[in-house]
């Protein structure tokens, strides 16, 4: 890379992005928990509409609910629960260390969701409920 | 097909980055909603992780672990 020119990384973070080493565990843990959701969103985009509203039935039976009265975010909530069971995801403590090695690989996978949960964790917040 | 309805959005974006939406949605119509879709979806799926992955306090985190 000639001079003058910056990697991915440093774009999207300004130019003090992410360096080996240095990623506070609250940030750690929310590009983790992100990185999972756009593995998993993966799995769910690439599903036929019959295919998604099999696996909602499935869980909503499984979970007691009325599929027909529920609303986006608890439909998405089943569909995570089971396709948690289906797609394999790394353990964090695996996944941070290759993190903290490459950050480059990761970084453009995530659109910084975290960034608002890093936020609300310092904050005392919670997750949104469903 | 679930029942939808239209929604307006105003977003500020750079000129060219206006002009380019601007193209896209003459050529796909549907472009931006199946974006904002995948968007969404990511959002949720995320929401849900952060509420259903807990971080042990001590100890190695090992998410693996994971409450259902």
């Amino acid at each position: 890379m000639g001079p003058g020119l910056r990697n991915e990384s440093e774009d999207r973070n300004g130019g003090t992005g992410p360096r080996p080493g240095t990623q506070p565990d609250a940030e750690l843990r929310a590009k983790y928990l992100e990185y999972c959701s756009a593995r998993l969103s993966e799995v769910f985009l690439s599903l036929s509409d019959e295919h998604t509203y099999r696996i909602l039935e499935e869980a909503a039976g499984e979970a007691g609910e009325d599929l027909a009265s529920l609303g986006f975010q608890s439909k998405m909530r089943l569909v995570t629960g089971k396709l948690r069971t289906s797609v394999p995801l790394p353990e964090f403590a695996a996944w941070a260390e290759e993190y903290r090695q490459h950050p480059e690989r990761f970084e453009p996978m995530l659109l910084g969701l975290w960034k608002e949960a890093v936020k609300t964790d310092d904050a005392g917040g919670e997750a949104e409920e469903p | 097909m679930p029942d939808t309805r239209a929604i307006e959005l105003v977003l500020q974006l750079p000129a060219d980055m206006a002009e380019s939406v601007e193209e896209v949605t003459l050529r796909d119509p549907e472009y931006l909603g199946r974006l904002i879709r995948v968007g969404l979806a990511r959002r949720a799926v995320f929401q849900e992780l952060r509420r259903s992955i807990t971080f042990p306090t001590t100890g190695e985190p090992s998410p693996g672990e994971r409450s259902a």
